[in-house]
């Protein structure tokens, strides 16, 4: 017999979405303000801030920012430039909300390095340290609570945060936009690339670029490996597999595991353009639907097939440990990561990277990265305010070979590095603990990346060379530093679509002729959607 | 039994005297079974112990070091950020057990007396955070809210009652029978007294059951600190720990977002086998005390008669 009172599970279930529903009123009739919606669809568009390289060191080998060729330094300098004269600060405390990868620093108390930091900025930096795997979190928390400190690390990723962005954080265009960042030299030292790649929210300029250079990821390969069966270069796609197929055997594999990366690059070099085919009239194309990328998905079946890549998936550390013990001889990963692959395997053997292969008729291609890694964004605050923020982010972006550089890439000399006869910089214990990792202040702001790699001055020859070599076939992707809702809402979901359609063609799971079925799907599930969001926004930046 | 002449007296084949293939057979699989859980372990504490050079050459994992080196555990215990946070966790772990386990016990009981009046609205608003568990964001404005954002209370306070413990000591409160309290009433016991001369001394099991979970979530717990505590030195061991496994892994959200940034030093195998191990220990080392409970503890709450 059931009472009155007995709480039956449909019951339970009504009262519950009861009080959600009437919670969810509740909420809808709060008096919050409405976010703006970010578009540069209708907006007047700043002017990009002027590039004006800084003063540095003359390097061995002069880069060229329009071209993505970083400056490369043999040894360290020893004629360090003066940066910024003037503290930026006096004596006011700073927030800051920094991504990290790292463990977290001794407090600021026992931190020599912090301490110095702060000194030499005339503030006082109180770091809110958010490891990288929860930063999408902790931006969501800070959308929603308004909790917001005065500086900000961040990256696109979060729904609708290029939204908060113009709602709540400060619009930079006045301070940065044109001659108007000359008055931060070391922000002007900036390529404009990653201005770009950074974008326009409502036409104006809120965010800072982490620069990184242009070309990534790339193919990383075990150089003296490759050179006993024939190179990294010269070489055509069958060529291409028979040294693969040579470097591979008794437990040892020509390339990590396979991915759709390894799909894009080869696209690339079968003449596909970056991520979208932009159309005479601004329409946007999946290059997935190219003819090309079809191939690239066969070659790279066939390349599975014949066991050149490691069999099991492994995360991108393990598959570097694998690589340093030579159980692996070429991966993907980004260029700036060549630096932290040289220093771990020291001389046993060297790094270079695997040039595009040649077709005939075909103009290879490499497909540029965004240009950028972090953004830093500024709470609103008056122009003062304002502009101590971006004296203390033009510090930090002082350039490699300037006394600032130095303070905040290797401490303080005496305490975490002395000098050898030669200038070379020479770290201390004191370092291992307090250093540019565990203190990142590289992901509020940073200047330009150079190649310099201490004790090998030949691994900055390489990776200049390969720069140099290759810059010519590097493209653009037409999306880069664009948002739109479209994308916000389907990216992922279709994203994940192709990426699970091309892992399971070229692992044999599939058949390439089933890659139009995801194709068709990747439509169906919003790509389209994005497709044609992403005209609109080009139109609007780029005006055709 | 009856049996018949000749035959040997009939038994069940589980009762019978195995064959010495049989007894082999099955010492083999225990063997095999016990090194199957043991080798992962003594791999991750040989890792933990053995020189770079070797975990390279072997391609990431060591079963014997060749020079072993404590070298990764002073690494991690170096400069006071890692000794500092396991004792924040150890404050935590003792102090939220037993906030945790006052507070699920005083309402287990409540909820499990039948004369309690509020017993059946206040056991649906129990179940309907189970049902409907908060989302983070609604979560972190509640805490906001509470001024406990920068305060340890911020870990302790929001999860201090789990409803599935809860359930479970409920039940087993429950299975008490009922003739106890009354004579305790009887002899003039209030329902304090009831509760803590009554029940608490005949509920050992469940509650060292109930309170290991509760230890076991707040040691483990990170991501709560890492959204509460903007001052990084008030982190738990956990949350500084984390970052040791993750470390040279990619900026999460970066388009270049599976592969690692040039700022991002790898950590090294060693390193973060050392930090499993000392993250794992303390929980390795509890459990054998309330191992016994465990069996007993969980089936008796879980049952009601």
């Amino acid at each position: 017999m059931t009472d009155r009172h007995h709480l039956t599970r449909r019951g339970l279930l009504t009262a519950g979405a009861g009080t959600a529903a009437g919670a969810a009123l509740l909420l809808t009739g709060c008096d919050a303000p409405r976010a703006i919606r970010a578009t540069n669809i209708g907006k007047k568009l700043a002017e990009w801030p002027d590039y004006v390289p800084a003063k540095a060191p003359k390097p061995d080998f002069p880069g060229n920012d329009a071209k993505g060729i970083q400056s490369a330094y043999l040894t360290y300098p020893t004629d360090l430039v003066t940066a910024v004269p003037e503290k930026p600060g006096n004596g006011e405390t700073v927030t800051v909300a920094l991504v990290t990868n790292e463990p977290v620093p001794p407090p600021l108390g026992r931190n020599t390095m912090w301490r110095a930091v702060n000194e030499a900025l005339g503030v006082n930096l109180k770091l809110n340290f958010i490891p990288s795997a929860s930063l999408s979190q902790k931006l969501a928390v800070m959308m929603a609570s308004g909790d917001v400190p005065d500086i900000i690390t961040c990256s696109d990723g979060v729904p609708t945060f290029e939204d908060f962005i113009a709602t709540d954080l400060q619009d930079l265009t006045d301070h940065l936009s044109g001659s108007a960042i000359r008055d931060y030299p070391n922000l002007a030292n900036l390529p404009t690339y990653s201005w770009q790649g950074v974008g326009l929210i409502n036409g104006g300029i809120y965010g800072v670029p982490i620069q990184r250079p242009l070309p990534t990821p790339e193919m990383i390969c075990n150089l003296d490996a490759f050179d006993k069966v024939g190179g990294l270069s010269d070489w055509t796609p069958d060529q291409f597999t028979q040294r693969m197929k040579a470097l591979t055997g008794k437990k040892h594999w020509a390339s990590g595991p396979v991915g759709k990366t390894d799909v894009d690059r080869h696209a690339g070099w079968r003449g596909a353009p970056n991520s979208w085919v932009l159309d005479s009239s601004g329409g946007f194309h999946p290059t997935e639907a190219t003819a090309v990328y079809k191939d690239a998905l066969a070659y790279i079946q066939k390349l599975v097939k014949d066991g050149v890549f490691y069999p099991d998936q492994v995360a991108t550390p393990e598959a570097k440990t694998l690589m340093y013990g030579q159980t692996l001889y070429s991966m993907a990963d980004t260029l700036p990561a060549y630096a932290t692959n040289v220093a771990a395997v020291g001389s046993r053997f060297r790094f270079d990277f695997g040039r595009p292969y040649t077709i005939p008729g075909v103009t290879p291609k490499k497909w540029d990265g965004p240009g950028w890694v972090n953004y830093t964004v500024l709470k609103k605050g008056t122009p003062s305010r304002i502009k101590l923020m971006l004296r203390i982010l033009n510090f930090l972006a002082s350039p490699f070979g300037s006394k600032e550089y130095e303070l905040i890439r290797f401490g303080v000399e005496g305490k975490h590095f002395t000098r050898d006869s030669h200038g070379q910089i020479q770290l201390s214990k004191l370092s291992q603990v307090e250093n540019f990792n565990t203190l990142p202040l590289q992901y509020v702001c940073s200047p330009p990346l150079v190649a310099y790699f201490p004790g090998q001055p030949d691994a900055a020859r390489r990776v200049w060379n390969y720069q140099t070599e290759t810059s010519k076939y590097l493209v653009k992707n037409p999306s880069v530093g664009l948002r739109t809702a479209a994308k916000d809402r389907y990216g992922t979901v279709t994203g994940q679509i192709l990426n699970d359609a091309a892992t399971n063609i070229v692992n044999g799971r599939a058949s390439v002729k089933s890659w139009d079925d995801a194709l068709k799907e990747w439509r169906k599930q919003g790509g389209d959607k994005i497709a044609a969001s992403l005209r609109e926004e080009y139109a609007a930046v780029h005006g055709h | 039994m009856a049996t018949l002449d000749g035959f040997r007296e009939a038994r069940a084949a589980w009762q019978e005297e195995p064959k010495a293939i049989t007894k082999i057979g099955k010492a083999v699989a225990l063997v095999v079974f016990s090194l199957l859980i043991l080798i992962p372990f003594l791999e991750v504490l040989a890792t933990s112990v053995a020189s770079g050079d070797q975990i390279t050459k072997n391609g990431g994992w060591v079963l014997w070091p060749e020079h072993p080196t404590f070298g990764a555990y002073s690494q991690i215990l170096n400069g006071g950020v890692v000794t500092r946070s396991i004792l924040v966790s150890i404050g935590i772990t003792v102090v939220g057990t037993a906030i945790s386990l006052f507070g699920t016990i005083t309402l287990a009981y409540a909820l499990g007396r039948p004369h309690f009046k509020l017993r059946r609205p206040l056991t649906l608003a129990v179940l309907f955070t189970f049902l409907f568990p908060t989302g983070m964001l609604p979560g972190y404005l509640v805490v906001k809210q509470l001024g406990l954002l920068n305060s340890y209370w911020s870990l302790i306070l929001p999860v201090a009652i789990n409803v599935f413990n809860l359930v479970v000591v409920r039940g087993f409160f429950q299975n008490i029978p009922e003739e106890l309290y009354e004579q305790a009433r009887i002899d003039g016991a209030s329902e304090w007294q009831q509760m803590v001369r009554i029940v608490l001394p005949l509920s050992r099991a469940v509650i060292a059951v109930v309170g290991l979970f509760y230890a076991v979530s707040y040691w483990n717990s990170f991501f709560s600190a890492i959204l509460y505590l903007n001052d990084s030195t008030k982190w738990p061991v956990q949350a500084v720990l984390q970052l040791y496994v993750t470390q040279g892994a990619d900026l999460s959200g970066s388009t270049a977002s599976t592969f690692s940034d040039s700022g991002s030093a790898q950590a090294l195998q060693s390193t973060q086998m050392a930090v499993v191990v000392l993250a794992t220990l303390p929980v390795l080392l509890a459990y054998p005390f309330v191992q016994r409970h465990f069996t007993k503890g969980v089936l008796t709450g879980a049952v009601k008669s």
